[in-house]
């Protein structure tokens, strides 16, 4: 029996899935059905009803993917009739790990797939490229659907991933066709869980485990070091001390990560009720999730709620997926450089120096630095999270034409936030300079995002002997508003310390306000189109038409489309003999097709627009003298029109030795035209740069996903995935402005030939022996001690061009261990949290443990500079190998026997215990090996190492 | 098939709900440059515009830290810092400029240069578009207004971009691309401009400053006047060494009776708009640039305030220059002070001490001290004599008076009274002082020309040196 197994009745998108006793029920038409049935993982079976009013079926384990359905958001596809190129995630893969953002999930599960966490922050939204980045002035982020409909992009902490049914990953032209103005990015279409006919099935799953802080890579000075390396330099306030007060510095030896870290912890309940009859289905849910961070004071709780239901009455299939949410997180400031960023300030606050006086005061540290465990006590940082995300379809089967039907759907995903960030006046930030009246800030921000997606559709489908057709024609409409409003108020210095203690009528603390919005539309028709021939050949049309209101009237407009073909081999004939043994399935594939760019340029950016400007202390819309003002920022952009990114895929899927092995490599070659390039304007034009459609930029790789089946001997099994994958990036054209040359902007250059965001540094070599100069690499080979920034070159990509992971799942009985490995590397990152740290000049406030070994006397042989010289930071000194691989997942869970469920009249009873983040294999000199954008900036929250157990109960 | 088609027409009704229209959206939170400068207020919106203070965004006027808020000040302070101030701070780009090992990526002249061509490119605008201004009065005070900031902007560039007047025979060495039009096509953004010469730079300020100084107003508000078209003339012609013209239009503003000296040496620091000022940038708590990276007081302040500091404490008074002062001056005993930042034993100026108070760009000391200048070394006694002028500045500090100055005593004077307030290394470059061990005309005393701009602009050519 297999619970949640689907049943769709051939030619229409009428279906339903097996309740947890592998029951179904199923209306058909009168003739002629054909009932398909299938599973992730067991493959696919067509049985004729004829007169049956019972079919049983048994399914095979069949790892193949061939038979899978491919989820694409407006419906199913076979996906031996798919020529695109997608990824199908399991969620019961996914679905216990302690994460709050689903994104992140993703990481090592599919190939062609790049998932960095970024962040270890409850809550916070990993970076994902697919494929590559095909953009530089534009996007990058994938596209999420959910049920139908977009959702805000790296905004998940408030959609709960246990409610999530499938999870796919559509990456090439032909499978991101019917996305096209969208989909350049990649898609990820989610399908929410449906109701499931039968027995009303009530399950709870809960967890709860504890998080800990990883090991620090970036060693600092500890308080004998760096008190003696303070001496011996000079000039700080250590000099005017006593041997007596030296001493007692001695024995203080604070280790400040202590002081802000914590253990975390983790938990989560989940209450989720599915059945119904065939007419009407539900699901419902309830989630409660709860984080606390490593850091002291970060967490998330979240409520989520989610109700399902579908309804079927003749040829009306009707239905709603709505969700509702609420999160609130408690954040610190992290991924800057500002020295009251508690991540930062225990970099810098020096270890002979205590967080408190002997009286429970905080202390005032000698360099001026803050003092990291006020500010962490100080500040208070809520984001606050209501989202619905819900949609409404319809479909309907016309009766007069077998295989026609048309479908709406319409849905909303809509978020209100609240930001609050509260410096109280006993905090440095809350008396810093840049707070009117030094007594305390209060900052609230409101945000409210609406996004409307409605898509309307008429389909048809049918098969005519050996042909077999199926042609959808489609319009969408995509609106998306968003408005904040937001205000600072001072002077919070009596007892209230919220709005209503902000000081009013003093003109040293007028209270800031600000607000802004953006608005715009895309409307899309386009029609897809797919045509088989005896089962095994298989073309796949698309052609679209996009409008986005981010251009010029002229350029509005764009048209895409794509062609495929599919081709099973191991389905010919001449085949069959071959078949048996060896090789089991035999596909090729191959696609070719254009999708369209919009996101991430200005919702106006085609227009020369004056705005009102903001002041650079309070972000406010501004005056001069109590004058309103408006200054033109934008030049006018009429030409400016869509990116287009245009992608040659190509790929083989196999099953050897009774499809104990299986497979698939694809390859891929997409060429981004029309590329949104800042064009760089002479400034004495009044402006720096222009964004045209420029450039191109060319990503090629190849993907290889690898399921064998090692062992499997009565009740034990051992399998092991493997996926990899290798992308090239490189920019074709550039602006003409700029062939040669590049662009450059501080330490990355954008050039041809090369990857984007490329870095650009002045290699350094080490100390000048005699006089301990920093020494540099001329574009001759000569070395030099002056410093020139013509010396710069290229130092490799900023995005890691290989990765990927592998999972091993050893089962035995009801037992199961399985460990997923996950790694990218051969990306170079630029380390800025270790320059600050080794930056002589700052060596009033702790630096690093390298700075014992700089250069003192001549003849000495080291790459740490003399002290007293210029010190330049743009040099590959602080460039690292972003190289990592780490235990992302490694869990064992125990099923108990039916026959013991059975007598506690449940149906199945589940434990488990897992670690996140167990192992982390890296030479980075960080927390965490997992940053984006090529630089380590500072202030790093890494991602954190959590060990959990937790229960599942079906009843 | 009606059926059929009805049925279609009906789903595409629903779906395709309004046509193309749906992509028709306006701006709400910003204006399309099409309709901006329609009117007389839009106009001065724009002008206004060139004064301000942005962050976040392109874009910056006069008070901003590109400009006279930070940079038009500290930079040529910084470029003479021997025996006068020491940069104590951490950013990169102004220990560069102070060392004089500035690289052509240096961060200072490349904002500086932005920002300066950006109010250039306003009043080229506001000029293109003043056939929208229906007063004639209106008209011609905004077509002084765009005049003013045009010329005081080209003259800045010339002075921190180019070797010095007369560094050259003709002044024909290269001083910085001229441009007389508003950019408003993408066709006009993708013309670059070769450097013009000093000389040209030159006439091109004495031009917009002199149709500026008869064009403005007597008042206009607490934007710039008559006056201060005259202040930065002034300026602009004792830079030449053209003394004549110097002392007729110091002369005329001290005539006009409109400013005298406060009676205190700090209040023109302490108060906005005194009587002495004649050209001051307005700052208040919600517009200045910047309370911790930017700003005068962020670096020239280090005061103790609530157990931190108002400051950062970069640029300390050197204990030589200090001691310059007579003991009993009053701008020694008001105007010093032991920061907090060095552990009590560095000296830091009093000018500016508090992040919401004016920035005075031109004040009446200056202008008496031009006039006492000019009037020496002609041999005049203009509007009063060398005595008169530098003894109201001598005296107002407690000083006792000199009865025959020499023109030594009145630069001396000027150094003084005018130190922190962005003059030193034009006033030693135009006496042809060394800055240090740097000669007058020497290159690193001239920023380089921003990198990115030579990139983008292969008709300009880089300064000596970078």
């Amino acid at each position: 029996m297999i619970p949640g197994l689907n049943i769709q009745v051939k030619g229409t998108n009428r279906g339903t899935q097996t309740d947890a006793n592998g029951t179904y029920s199923i209306n058909v038409p009168a003739s002629g059905a054909t009932l398909v049935f299938s599973f992730v993982g067991m493959g696919r079976r067509e049985v004729v009803v004829g007169n049956q009013s019972v079919i049983d079926v048994q399914m095979k384990n069949d790892a193949s993917q061939l038979s899978e359905v491919v989820v694409t958001g407006y419906g199913q596809n076979n996906r031996r009739e798919f020529a695109g190129s997608v990824a199908s995630i399991s969620p019961a893969k996914i679905k216990d790990q302690p994460i709050a953002s689903f994104d992140q999930l993703l990481q090592g599960q599919a190939p062609g797939v790049l998932v960095i966490a970024n962040s270890g922050q409850p809550g916070s939204a990993a970076s994902i490229r697919v494929r590559g980045s095909g953009s530089v002035n534009g996007s990058n982020t994938p596209l999420y659907i959910v049920d139908g409909i977009q959702i805000e992009a790296a905004a998940f902490q408030t959609i709960n991933p246990q409610d999530i049914e499938s999870l796919t990953v559509l990456k090439d032209a032909e499978a991101t066709a019917i996305y096209g103005s969208r989909g350049a990015n990649g898609v990820v279409v989610i399908q929410t869980r449906r109701g499931k006919a039968g027995k009303t099935r009530v399950s709870y799953d809960g967890q709860y485990g504890r998080s800990y802080f990883p090991k620090n890579r970036l060693e600092l000075m500890n308080s004998n070091e760096k008190i003696d390396y303070e001496l011996r330099r000079g000039g700080t306030d250590l000099e005017k001390l006593s041997a007596d007060e030296i001493t007692k510095l001695r024995a203080i030896d604070t280790d400040w990560q202590k002081e802000i870290f914590q253990v975390g912890t983790t938990q989560q309940h989940q209450l989720s009720a599915t059945g119904g009859s065939e007419s009407v289905l539900f699901y419902v849910s309830g989630n409660l999730f709860s984080q606390t961070g490593t850091v002291k004071g970060t967490d998330l709780n979240r409520y989520t709620g989610r109700i399902n239901l579908e309804s079927n009455s003749g040829p009306l299939r009707f239905g709603l997926n709505s969700t509702v949410g609420y999160s609130i997180q408690n954040f610190q400031t992290e991924a800057n450089t500002g020295i009251a960023s508690p991540l930062n300030a225990i970099r810098w606050a020096n270890p002979y120096e205590k967080p408190y006086n002997a009286d429970g005061s905080y202390t005032q540290l000698r360099s001026g630095q803050p003092n990291p465990v006020r500010e962490l006590k100080e500040t208070s940082r809520q984001f606050n999270e209501l989202k619905t995300v819900a949609n409404i379809f319809a479909e309907y089967d016309l009766s007069f034409l077998k295989g026609l039907s048309v479908r709406t759907n319409w849905g909303v995903d809509y978020s209100n936030q609240e930001q609050q960030i509260y410096n109280s006046r006993f905090g440095q930030a809350g008396t810093g300079s840049a707070v009117k009246g030094r007594q305390g800030r209060l900052s609230r921000d409101f945000y409210k995002n609406t996004r409307f997606t409605g898509t309307t559709s008429i389909n048809y489908s049918n098969t005519f002997g050996d042909h077999s057709v199926r042609i959808g024609l489609y319009n969408e409409l995509v609106r998306f508003k968003y408005g904040n409003f937001g205000f600072t108020g001072y002077g919070l210095s009596g007892i209230l310390q919220n709005e209503a203690g902000i000081t009013q009528n003093n003109a040293n603390q007028i209270p800031d306000t600000r607000g802004d919005g953006i608005d715009n539309a895309l409307l899309s028709y386009f029609t897809t189109a797919t045509y088989g021939f005896k089962n095994r050949y298989y073309l796949n049309l698309n052609a679209r038409r996009d409008g986005s209101s981010r251009f010029g009237s002229a350029y509005r407009f764009a048209n895409f489309g794509s062609i495929g073909a599919s081709w099973v081999i191991t389905d010919e004939p001449f085949m069959q003999g071959l078949t048996s043994g060896v090789l089991n399935n035999l596909r090729l594939k191959a696609s070719y097709g254009s999708v369209g760019n919009q996101e991430g340029i200005g919702s106006f950016a085609s227009l020369a627009i004056f705005q009102a400007r903001g002041s650079r202390t309070s972000q406010t819309i501004s005056s001069y003298d109590g004058n309103s003002t408006v200054i033109l920022t934008q030049l006018e952009n009429p030409d400016l029109r869509w990116e287009q990114k245009n992608t040659f895929n190509a790929g083989i899927e196999f099953g050897l030795f009774s499809k104990r092995i299986t497979g698939g490599v694809e390859v891929y070659n997409s060429v981004t035209k029309n590329l949104f390039l800042n064009d760089q304007l002479s400034r004495t034009t009044g402006f720096n740069s222009i964004n045209r459609n420029v450039g191109e930029l060319q990503n090629r790789g190849i993907e290889i996903g690898l399921n064998t089946i090692n062992v499997q001997t009565g009740d034990f099994s051992w399998e092991t995935n493997i996926n990899f994958t290798l992308n090239r990036n490189k920019i074709l054209k550039l602006t003409p402005t700029t062939p040669e040359r590049g662009i450059i902007s501080g330490t990355v250059i954008n050039k041809v030939g090369y990857p984007i965001n490329s870095n650009w540094l002045v290699e350094y070599v080490g100390a000048d022996p005699q006089t301990g100069a920093q020494q540099f690499r001329k574009l001759n080979g000569e070395l030099t001690t002056t410093y020139d920034p013509n010396d710069a070159q290229i130092f490799g990509p900023r995005e890691a061009p290989y990765f990927g992971g592998f999972t091993n799942t050893l089962r035995f009985k009801g037992l199961e261990l399985s460990a997923l490995f996950t790694y990218a590397f051969g990306n170079n990152i630029y380390n800025n949290d270790r320059s600050n740290v080794e930056i002589p000049d700052y060596y009033a406030d702790n630096v690093s443990r390298a700075l014992l070994t700089e250069w003192q006397k001549p003849g000495d042989i080291t790459n740490i500079p003399n002290p007293n010289l210029p010190h330049q930071t743009a040099i590959t000194h602080f460039l690292e190998k972003g190289d990592f691989m780490r235990l992302r997942n490694l869990t064992l869970s125990y099923s108990l026997p039916s026959a013991l469920m059975r007598q506690a009249k449940m149906s199945s009873a589940r434990i488990f215990f897992q670690g996140q983040n167990v192992l982390t294999f890296t030479k980075f000199q960080g927390f965490d090996p997992e940053i984006t954008g090529g630089q380590l900036t500072g202030a790093q929250y890494p991602a954190l190492r959590t060990f959990m157990v937790g229960l599942g109960l079906g009843f | 098939m009606k059926r059929f088609i009805s049925i279609l027409s009906l789903v595409f009704g629903l779906g395709v709900t309004a046509c193309d229209d749906r992509l028709n959206l306006n701006p709400q939170q910003s204006v399309d440059a099409a309709t901006a400068l329609a009117s007389a207020q839009d106009i001065q919106s724009a002008l206004v515009g060139a004064y301000g203070v942005s962050a976040g965004f392109l874009g910056g006027g006069l008070a901003d830290a590109e400009l006279y808020g930070t940079n038009l000040n500290l930079l040529p302070e910084l470029l003479a810092s021997d025996n006068y101030i020491g940069w104590r701070g951490t950013f990169q780009g102004y220990r560069e400029v102070s060392s004089r090992q500035m690289l052509a990526t240096n961060s200072e002249a490349q904002r500086t240069w932005i920002t300066a061509y950006q109010v250039i490119n306003i009043a080229n605008s506001v000029l293109e578009s003043l056939d929208k201004v229906t007063d004639a009065g209106q008209k011609q005070a905004f077509e002084g207004e765009a005049h003013f900031l045009r010329g005081i902007m080209y003259f800045e560039l010339v002075r921190l971009f180019a070797l010095p007047w007369g560094a050259s025979a003709g002044n024909s060495q290269p001083g910085v691309p001229i441009l007389l039009r508003a950019t408003r096509t993408q066709e006009q953004a993708a013309e670059t401009q070769a450097r013009n010469t000093v000389a040209e730079v030159y006439t091109l300020v004495l031009d917009d400053l002199k149709k500026a100084s008869t064009q403005l107003p007597e008042d206009n508000g607490l934007r710039a006047d008559k006056y201060s078209a005259l202040g930065f003339l002034s300026r602009v012609y004792l830079q030449q060494s053209d003394y004549a013209n110097a002392l007729a239009t110091a002369n005329q503003i001290i005539k006009s009776g409109n400013f005298r000296l406060n009676a205190n040496v700090t209040t023109v620091f302490r108060s906005k708009n005194t009587a002495e000022s004649i050209f001051e940038i307005q700052e208040n708590t919600q517009n200045n640039p910047g309370t911790s990276n930017d700003g005068l007081t962020t670096f020239y302040a280090s005061i103790p305030a609530n157990g931190s500091a108002v400051g950062r404490g970069d640029v300390q008074v050197l204990n030589a220059f200090v001691e310059q002062y007579d003991l009993t001056d009053a701008r020694r005993t008001a105007l010093f002070y032991i920061g907090v930042k060095g552990g009590g034993t560095r000296y830091y100026t009093g000018k500016w001490t508090d992040f919401g108070t004016n920035i005075p760009v031109i004040r009446l000391s200056e202008i008496l001290l031009t006039r006492a200048e000019a009037n020496l070394r002609l041999g005049s006694a203009v509007g009063a004599s060398p005595a008169e002028d530098l003894n109201a500045v001598r005296e107002r500090a407690g000083l006792k008076p000199i009865a025959n100055p020499t023109v030594e005593d009145v630069l001396r004077e000027r150094q003084l009274e005018l130190a922190f307030e962005g003059l030193r290394i034009h006033d030693l470059k135009r006496t042809r002082q060394s800055a240090g061990t740097f000669a007058w005309n020497d290159p690193k005393l001239v920023l380089p020309i921003p990198k990115r701009e030579i990139d983008a602009n292969n008709k300009l050519v880089q300064n000596q040196g970078y």
